[in-house]
């Protein structure tokens, strides 16, 4: 059975296959650039000065490093392929209905669709794990320490991992049930893109317990690692909006403490930006609050995130296997 | 498709009204009359016979068992059906030639005596019955 | 399996497609070791019983059982005794013949590699071939390789030889019966042409607007039924009371009559002869409400 789920997939993991080795090529070859470039970057602001070739390195850097194609590359690739490996595989079967053919040999279907499910699905999770590795080396230079922004989160840890056979398993299930592989993938995709836009802004803020720090002044923090969810001000004793206000219910108020003070933005600079003068703050009885994930809850966050979408996809293939002991091909 | 070691090939004719087991039984008995099939000879296997002509082996293996019963040929376990050593009725192509031209000339004179066809084959089985009860021959 | 049990046991079977009924009422015992021949128009129901009976589709009222086993209920104890050729035949276009068979070896405990390798050979397809670039023939002849060599106690065929040119027919026919006349496999196949059957079947079940009209033992079927035919349209109420008329055709003065019965007809208004397969079959599907007392006939002979 292994040998039959491995043969009839066999163009489809080829080819996922070479797509990611190309991309982990391809990344390799820049990525080796970048690196150069960055360590470029760091001399630069070290205060021995910049050397003359990093000022140029810096120009094309800011060009090419942050062009979101790299990025959206790494984070479009779990989703697609799960998506792209997962709806072939029952859906092909009922759109060309050789699965008269499996289904008439000594086989029941709940082994042969648990067979092509495990196998390829292993399959969908190395591939997958391949390019959270590369995903990785890419961002670490440039994020160390701040993975817990949406970002970077979404591309390396197990997230990915859980992503890919989350969209394996609901190409799956969905090719079950329509059972035509085209409408099975035009229907998945967006099914898929609404998944993670539900966890990402929804629900993964709320999966750790937050935190919070305050300070007199939004220029007054010293903290530099986290995920920032909301920022406000809000009257002092809080630290977070009572009932029935928001995060911006004081923003009009605070703002008429603008333009009191200024905040030089060097040493010896005379320009400044302004700054919200901290005793006309006070005097309002607001204080600055920043409500954010630590970098510290990266891993339960990535752990409690995965589960979620494993969770829905093992209830996805629960559905998977009815769809199929149920229907007459 | 070669079938190996065959002797006889069968041929159903679906338009004679004659059922294709009796035609079978008939085809064997004529060969071993006409020294095509000698004693010992083996009758091809009924898996080679379907093969080439297309009809339900049930069919092959009533029509084998009717030339066992008639004692035409023995089915020997594993081996297959052979043609009796003692097959009556097997006779060299030269009698059979000389026993037809014999019939020829005393239904030639039947027919002018006056009798027609039915007279004649009604006549023939008469006499055959009578030999048959008197000598106790075995029919053919 | 179950001792004894018929090859194939239907009660009241029936399937709906919506409102549409594709197969109702249908009650079958057939015995084992018998090549059966399910014959009617298209849309009778004769792939609708084939897939319920191979496990594929799912009855809608009634009862199943292959060799004693539901296909619901044990649906690995039936998929392992039979081997299924389906109408439409649907393929894997991109396997090649040996990654097909290799398929069977693998799917199939018992797979007879050996015997498939050598059908193959003898039919002289090439193993490198994909299934796609082989003709209509070959293809088919390979499916029922496929079938053979998983050596099942059932082969259920449907429209094994629809769409082949004469040479194919002979040989896909002459390898399903060959195996027979070595395993003893019972062979269950629907088909269009009748005059085929005449020499290969012994048992017809006859379906007619999703209803079966007969199933018998063709042997009895055939000594049971009498074609008469006559000139005078009176004579039919001399019959003796016994018969049961199927179907009348008349043509110029000449009327032809199929009649069940169980006795002999020795009336001088007829000209009684014994009725070929296909004019018992066409005479079946022909006649409207003429069947015997609504019910079908039921085979009563040696099992």
């Amino acid at each position: 059975m292994i040998w039959f789920a491995w043969r009839v997939q066999r163009l489809y993991l080829l080819a996922a296959t070479a797509a990611v080795a190309g991309i982990a090529i391809w990344f390799t070859i820049e990525g080796r650039h970048e690196e150069a470039m960055w360590s470029c970057l760091l001399d630069r602001i070290h205060p021995q000065g910049p050397s003359l070739y990093c000022s140029a390195a810096w120009t094309a850097y800011n060009f090419t490093h942050w062009n979101p194609f790299f990025y959206w590359v790494l984070y479009a690739v779990p989703g697609l392929l799960g998506v792209l490996l997962g709806a072939p595989l029952v859906a092909r079967e009922f759109d060309h209905k050789t699965a008269r053919i499996a289904w008439t040999q000594s086989v029941t279907r709940a082994r042969w669709l648990g067979t092509k499910l495990l196998f390829v699905g292993v399959v969908v999770a190395a591939l997958t794990a391949g390019v959270v590795a590369l995903a990785e080396w890419w961002t670490g230079a440039v994020r160390a320490g701040a993975t817990v922004l949406p970002d970077p989160f979404d591309v390396t840890g197990l997230a990915p991992i859980s992503y890919g056979v989350f969209a394996f398993l609901l190409g799956a299930a969905l090719g079950a049930v329509l059972r035509r592989t085209g409408w099975t993938v035009f229907v998945a995709i967006p099914l898929f893109g609404l998944s993670r836009a539900l966890l990402r802004f929804a629900v993964r803020p709320h999966l750790a317990s937050t935190m919070t720090t305050a300070s007199p002044t939004m220029t007054g923090l010293g903290w530099k690692q986290g995920w920032v969810l909301n920022t406000g001000y809000l009257p002092m004793g809080q630290l977070s909006p009572p009932t029935g206000k928001t995060w911006s219910s004081w923003a009009d108020v605070a703002q008429t403490c603008l333009f009191r003070s200024f905040v030089p933005i060097g040493p010896n600079s005379r320009m400044g930006v302004p700054a919200l003068d901290r005793l006309c703050l006070t005097a309002h009885r607001l204080h600055y609050v920043i409500q954010f994930q630590p970098q510290s809850h990266y891993w339960q966050l990535q752990v409690e995130e995965s589960a979620i979408f494993l969770v829905v996809g093992f209830a996805l293939a629960a559905i998977a296997f009815l769809a199929v002991r149920k229907r007459t091909v | 498709m070669a079938t190996e070691g065959a002797l006889l090939r069968f041929r159903l004719d679906p338009r004679t009204g004659v059922a294709p087991y009796r035609q079978l039984v008939d085809q064997v008995a004529h060969a071993i009359r006409l020294g095509l099939l000698r004693p010992g000879d083996k009758l091809p296997s009924v898996r080679e016979v379907v093969t080439q002509i297309t009809i339900n082996p049930n069919t092959v293996h009533r029509a084998y068992r009717e030339l066992e019963s008639a004692g035409l040929v023995e089915a020997r376990a594993g081996l297959g059906t052979f043609v009796v050593e003692s097959a009556s009725g097997s006779t060299t192509p030269q009698r059979a030639a000389a026993l037809r031209e014999e019939l020829r000339q005393w239904a030639r004179k039947a027919l002018r005596a006056g009798l027609n066809q039915d007279g004649l084959r009604g006549l023939l089985a008469e006499v055959l019955h009578d030999l048959e009860i008197r000598e106790g021959a075995r029919g053919g | 399996m179950a001792k004894g049990a018929d090859a194939l046991e239907t009660t009241g079977l029936g399937k709906r497609y919506g409102r549409v009924w594709g197969l109702q009422d249908c009650t079958l015992h057939l015995p084992r070791g018998r090549i059966v021949a399910l014959v009617g128009p298209n849309g009778a129901g004769k792939s609708t019983l084939l897939r319920m009976v191979v496990g594929l589709s799912t009855p809608s009222t009634g009862a199943l059982t292959v060799f004693g086993y539901s296909p619901q209920q044990k649906a690995a104890e039936v998929i392992r005794r039979i081997g299924y050729l389906d109408q439409e035949r649907p393929q894997y276009g991109f396997l090649r013949v040996e990654e097909i068979l290799r398929l069977g070896k693998e799917l199939n405990p018992g797979w007879d590699k050996a015997l498939a390798h050598r059908h193959v050979a003898e039919l002289e397809i090439p193993l490198r071939a994909r299934m796609a670039t082989l003709s209509v023939g070959q293809q088919a002849q390979v499916a029922m390789t496929m079938c053979l060599a998983k050596r099942p106690p059932m082969l259920v065929l449907d429209e094994p030889v629809a769409a082949l040119d004469p040479l194919a027919r002979h040989q896909l026919m002459g390898l399903l019966l060959g195996t027979v006349a070595e395993e003893g496999t019972t062979v269950l196949l629907s088909s269009h042409v009748i005059s085929d059957l005449e020499a290969v079947c012994d048992y017809i079940v006859i379906l007619r607007r999703s209803t079966v009209a007969v199933a018998d033992d063709l042997d009895h079927l055939v000594g049971s039924h009498r074609l008469l035919v006559g000139s005078d349209p009176e004579a039919l109420s001399t019959l003796p009371s016994s018969t049961h008329i199927i179907a009348t055709a008349t043509t110029g003065r000449q009327m032809d009559v199929l009649v069940r019965t169980e006795e002999r007809i020795d009336d001088p208004g007829w000209d009684v002869r014994e009725p070929t397969l296909e004019e018992i079959v066409l005479a079946y599907l022909r006649s409207g409400s003429q069947i015997v007392s609504g019910r079908p006939i039921e085979r009563g002979g040696p099992s």
